[in-house]
Formats: C-alpha cells, structure tokens, sequence
C-alpha cells in the first residue's frame, strides 16, 4: 500500500495542471531552482579554495562546519516556512481501507522528496569530491559526510515539527529569521564570535566521530514525534485547520465622498488589507523605504544613474509589486465586476489611483533621505512622477495580457501564482528606462537636463492620466473575454 | 425586451449552444431546464457578455450587450460564487451592491433585512468574511444581493441548488414577490420549482432548444415525460 501511494504521488506531479497548463510558470520557477542549484554547485566546488586564500593558516574543514551550521539554521527555519508537506493527498485516502500508521508513514516521508534536501547536497558533495583526498588523510572524510547527511535529515524532520508548532504563532519564524540575519551580521562584522564556537564544537565533532551520529538521532527522534502527532490527529479538521477570522471593519470615511470610484478603491484598500499576499505587498514597500540605507556610506553613491534607480525602488515599490497582477487581484470576483453598473473605466480608475496615492505617501518619508543627501530631494520627487506617470500605465496596458487567476486566500510566502516570466522581466525597461533617458545628457555634461526630462515625460503621463486610463481600458475590453475565461479557471 | 439572434457558441468542433431564435418578453418568467452539459449556464454566460458568442449576439433593449454596458445598469445576477467577493462581510458585500443601484448604506440593509428570515440569522450583522460562510449560506447572499436595487432583468443560474428544502420553498416565494415588473430567467435542473414559478418553460438539449412552452398542466406533462427519459 505504501508504494501504490508513491505511486500516486508521483502520477499527482506529473499530471498537475500547474506542470503543463502553466508552462512558463513552471519553466521560470524551474530555471530559477536550476540557477539556485548551479550557484551551489560552483558554490561548493570553489569553497576549499576560497576559504584556503581567507584562512591561510585555519582548518577549512572546521571553517566550513562554522558557515554551515549558520546554513542549517536559517535552511531549518525556512524551511518550516515554506516547505510544503502533501497534507492535501493525504485528505483524499482518509476514507479508505488505509492503516492510519501507512498514511502518516507515507506523508512524512515523501517529504524528503524536497528540493531544500537536494540544495545543501549540491554543493557539499563537490565539496567533499574535490577534497576527498585530504579529508581521508585526516580521518574526517567519514564523520564530516555523515554530519552533514544526517543534518539535512535532522532539518527534514524537524522542519516538519516546527511547521505544525509555529502554524499557530506565526509571527515567530520571522523574529528568529530577524535575530538570526542580525547575528551573522554582528558575526561577520566580528561583533560577536559565534563562528567561533560553532567551529569549535564542528572541531569536537570531527575529533570525537561517533557525534556525527548525533544528527541522525535527532531525525529519527523528530520522525517518530511526528509519526506520533500527525497519527494522533489524522483528521481533516486538523490536517486543514479552518481558520475563521474575524471580520475587522475598514472605516475611510473620506474615500465615500468619490462615489463610485471611491467606492472601488475602498474595496481595493479592503482587498490589500484582507488578504496575506496582497498585505505582504505593503509590507516590502515599507522594508524598501530602509533600501537607500545599504548605499549610503559605500563610494557606489558617486554613481549618480543608481540613484534613478534607487528613486524608482522607493517611492514606486508598492506599484512596482501591485500593478504586476492588476486585474488578477480580482479574478475571483471578476465576473461580479464584468456584470454590475461597473464600467470597465471605474475599475481601472480605481487602480490608478490606489497605486499613484501608494507613491505619494512612499514619497513623503523617503524625503527624510534628503537630510543626508540632498540630492535626493531632487531625485525622489522626479522618480515619483515618473512612477505615477509612466510605471503605472505600462502595467495598465500589459493588464490587458495578463490573464492569471489568482486565489488570494493562499499564504503569501513563495507564492507565485499567478507571476509568470513576463512579470519579471517587464521590470528591466521600467527600471532602465529612466538610466536610459538621462545617460545621453550625463554624457553631455548635464545630467540635470535628462533628469528634467524623465520627471517632464512622467507629468505628461499625470496630466494625460485620464486619456491613458481610457485608452488602457479600451485595450482590456477587446482582450476581456480571454481574460475572464482564465480568470474562471481554477487550479 | 431580451433577444437571442442566430447564437452560437463552439470549442473546437464541438457545439456547445445553437440559439437561431430567442425572444424573451418584459415580466416574463422564463425557467431554463436541461440535463447536466445541456448550455443553460453557457446561454445565461453569453447574455450577461462573460463569455463571447461563436456568431450572432444577444440584444437587450436594442443594445448589443457585447457593446454597450448600458444592460449593466438593469441587470442583476448571480451565477456562481465568482459572483462574491470573499473578503468581505456579508453587510460590506450588500452595501457595495447597494452603492451601484444609488442605495445607500441605510436603503440597502433595510432591504436586505427584509430577508432575515430566508438568512435564518445566520448572516447580517456577522463579523464572518464570505469565504468563511457555507456554500448554503454565500449563495443566499449572492441571491438577495441580486435583488437589491430593483433590477428589470434578473438572471440566476441554478438558484436552488445547495440550499436546504425549507429555504428552497422560501427562496420559491422571494422570486414570486419580486417577480413584478421584472424578466427573470432561472435555470434548474430541478424541473418541480422550475414549474412551481415559471411562466415559460424552455428545455435544452446538447445546446438546442428542443421545447418553448408556456407554464400550464400540459407542458408539465410533456417535460415530465421528458426527463424520465
């Protein structure tokens, strides 16, 4: 019985909608693990000599065991974030004639089918390949290998612990996360030594070899607890918890003044306020704000065209995010705004100015960097018009061609339903753009003249705001049944 | 008041609806019937313009609806739950409904109070998001909201389905009472609260209509023996 579930999980990846009807996604996301996979790979296999020329006189083995117990760290805490476990699968045996200890079996095993097993392999085995003469004539080929496998086991399965532990505090991940990202820092910046005993006791591991057993222990420990759990508690209602939240009132009394439009942004505000990934949206503008911060001591603010750059991140970083999935954001309800006294116009109305109104209040404290950098006060309020004035409408128009549903009751983490390979790429001209328009007269000597341009053309763009939404709708409206039928479309 | 003309509508090879001729009349009730795969929803998707015809079109009060947006402001219904819009409450919901036909907050919940009992309190005034209501209970508020505001055009497609039998007698007399000045077309697979409250009868078969006929003890006769098959 525990293969015919193998079985069948594996005919589940093969034939899953996701793999063949969205090719690009899966193209992309494939070319994005192919790339995270190579940058191991070399990662690993330049690591010895890397760390030889840092550490002239230090034992690299030991130095590795430092990094990588940092690694395993942040791979464990990650991992109880996003690592998906076949919970799901499991739901559709529960009914049938299946000894509950060979579901449990099946479901936490599979798990080790994860990519986040596969990553740390590719680049310790190059590692391990390219040094293994001299592991063996230290007699730690064996313990270090062993170490390391029954580590990434250890996180499998302690993952899975902490996955079900952290489901209801779900804000601890992310403080840990924080903490740790703060003390590799300090670390790093020799504030602390932490490095140094985490080689020490990697030192301890390597001299004493039956401690490299100790992480198997703890997988197999963290096996049979979760054997135990998820045995114990094989109901639906467990699996999938269902979370009721209460319904907190939105009051913005000022946008009711707008009529209808007023009345679509309040439920474009209710939309980004409600809904985990759309949320996370402001959430990264907000971190963005702190993005000048890491330039502002390095020679790189002598690079004047960065600072466009910088310009486009900060005041536009919600637009930026938001306005890649438009009209997806409502393809849930779509059919519902196709149908009403709703013209296409309001809707578009709406998103604009959603997105422009999300680039004034960026703009506002981003002009506290004018303090330090005075320039910034010039460069900011230009990169802003440009925003409102030409990053908006190039999404508007694409929104005619972006025809993914997306369900926004999904976690925001790793979500990329909905993004396909265009998303990102559209953002290449947005941001170079600018670059692009001011570089002629930088090499004229007059930088301010091109600067003066981007922020004219991104004003033009303002004022004709409303000729452009009209044009971008009439370029939906021909598209909008194509559109709707994907947005009907349920994965 | 309604006009199909010459519709139909293909994917691939296949024909899914092939309407030559449809004339619906002001204050007519019309109960769509088929079995399953039958076009009803297809049928009611392309009048409300959400999916486009292979040929012909469907005018609405001399209005192409492909066209124009005009029928929107006349037009209500509710065809499935891409209708709602989860993140909000039921209230909230109402409301925006509301605001479209010119109601204001205090119009619009004194008439969907009206409704309480239909509810069976289980959805004013609750502090739930409709994603988190049963299916039972978010089809009875994309019904009332469609409802709200008058409309002269109501379309609902399989209004009876996943409600509880004392619900479905109840939403029976709600589209009785509303029914004045006002063209409603229903679709059901469930042919007795078809009969129970329509004045024509029109049945699908493999996207034809096979029988147009209106609502008296003869035509219950004829769809009977119909579906028994």
């Amino acid at each position: 019985m525990f293969w015919t579930l193998i079985r069948h999980r594996w005919k589940s990846f093969f034939r899953s909608p996701a793999l063949t009807q969205q090719l690009f996604q899966s193209i992309f996301m494939g070319l994005f693990f192919l790339y995270l996979a190579l940058n191991f790979l070399f990662l690993g296999l330049f690591a010895s000599k890397i760390l030889r020329k840092a550490y002239p006189d230090g034992n690299i083995y030991e130095i590795m065991g430092g990094i990588l117990i940092y690694y395993f760290l942040f791979d464990l805490i990650i991992r109880s974030l996003i690592q998906k476990f076949p919970i799901l699968e499991v739901k559709n045996y529960l009914p049938f004639n299946i000894s509950k200890s060979t579901l449990t079996h099946f479901l936490i095993s599979t798990s080790l089918t994860s990519f986040f097993n596969l990553l740390p392999l590719l680049g310790i085995v190059p590692f391990i390949a390219s040094n293994w003469g001299e592991m063996l004539s230290l007699g730690i080929l064996i313990p270090f290998s062993l170490v390391i496998l029954g580590w990434i086991l250890a996180n499998n399965f302690l993952g899975f612990l902490l996955d079900r532990l952290f489901r209801k505090e779900s804000k601890i991940p992310y403080i840990i996360i924080s903490a740790l990202a703060l003390l590799l820092y300090l670390d790093y910046n020799n504030y602390v030594q932490l490095s140094g005993y985490f080689r020490d006791a990697f030192h301890y591991v390597l001299i004493h070899p039956w401690m490299s057993l100790v992480p198997f222990l703890v997988a197999i420990i963290s096996y049979l607890l979760g054997f135990q759990l998820i045995k114990n508690n094989l109901y639906i209602e467990d699996l999938i918890p269902v979370k009721v939240t209460e319904a907190k009132s939105i009051q913005l009394g000022f946008l009711e003044r707008y009529g209808l439009a007023g009345k679509l942004m309040l439920l474009e505000v209710k939309l980004i306020m409600r809904n985990k990934r759309a949320r996370m949206m402001v959430f990264i503008a907000l971190v963005m704000l702190a993005y000048p911060m890491i330039f502002l001591q390095g020679e790189i603010m002598e690079m004047n065209w960065i600072k466009l750059f910088i310009g486009t991140f900060v005041t536009g970083m919600f637009a930026l995010n938001y306005g890649q999935l438009m009209l997806s954001w409502n393809s849930t309800h779509f059919d519902l705004l196709a149908t009403r006294k709703i013209t296409m116009i309001d809707i578009f109305r709406a998103k604009y100015y959603i997105m422009a109104f999300s680039c004034v209040v960026l703009l506002l404290p981003a002009l506290l960097y004018g303090i330090i950098y005075p320039e910034f006060l010039w460069i900011f309020p230009i990169m802003f018009l440009y925003n409102i004035g030409i990053t908006i409408f190039i999404y508007m128009f694409l929104a005619a061609y972006n025809s993914k549903r997306i369900d926004l009751s999904k976690s925001a983490v790793m979500n990329y339903e909905g993004i396909t390979i265009a998303h990102f790429l559209i953002m290449v001209p947005i941001i170079i753009l600018p670059i692009f328009i001011r570089y002629p007269f930088a090499k004229m000597g007059h930088p301010v003249l091109g600067e003066s341009l981007i922020a004219l053309l991104g004003l033009l763009g303002f004022i004709f705001h409303k000729t452009l939404i009209v044009r971008s709708t009439n370029l939906f409206r021909r598209n909008r049944y194509k559109i709707m039928a994907a947005f009907r479309k349920k994965n | 008041m309604i006009r199909f003309e010459n519709i139909s509508k293909k994917y691939g090879q296949t024909e899914v609806l092939n309407i030559p001729e449809l004339e619906i009349s002001k204050n007519e009730i019309i109960g769509l019937v088929g079995n399953n795969g039958a076009g009803k929803t297809t049928a009611f998707s392309i009048l409300l313009d959400l999916i486009k015809p292979t040929s012909g079109r469907v005018i609405s009060k001399n209005d192409d609806v492909s066209q124009s947006e005009e029928w929107k402001s006349y037009t209500a219904s509710f065809l499935d739950d891409s209708f709602l819009i989860g993140f909000l409450t039921p209230d909230e919901y109402f409301e925006f409904i509301g605001t479209l036909a010119n109601m204001n907050r205090k119009e619009t919940l004194e008439f969907v109070n009206k409704y309480e009992v239909f509810f069976n309190g289980e959805i004013i005034g609750k502090k739930k998001y409709l994603r988190d209501l049963s299916k039972g209970n978010q089809k009875k508020v994309g019904l009332v909201a469609a409802l709200i505001g008058h409309p002269e055009v109501l379309v609902l497609d399989e209004p009876f389905s996943n409600l509880d039998p004392t619900s479905q007698i109840r939403l029976k007399k709600i589209i009785q009472e509303a029914s004045n000045d006002k063209t409603i077309l229903i679709s059901s697979h469930d042919l007795n609260h078809v009969l129970d409250i329509c004045t024509r009868v029109i049945l699908l078969e493999k996207g034809l209509i096979i029988k147009d006929i209106p609502n008296d003890s003869a035509a219950v006769e004829e769809i009977q023996t119909y579906f028994a098959g």
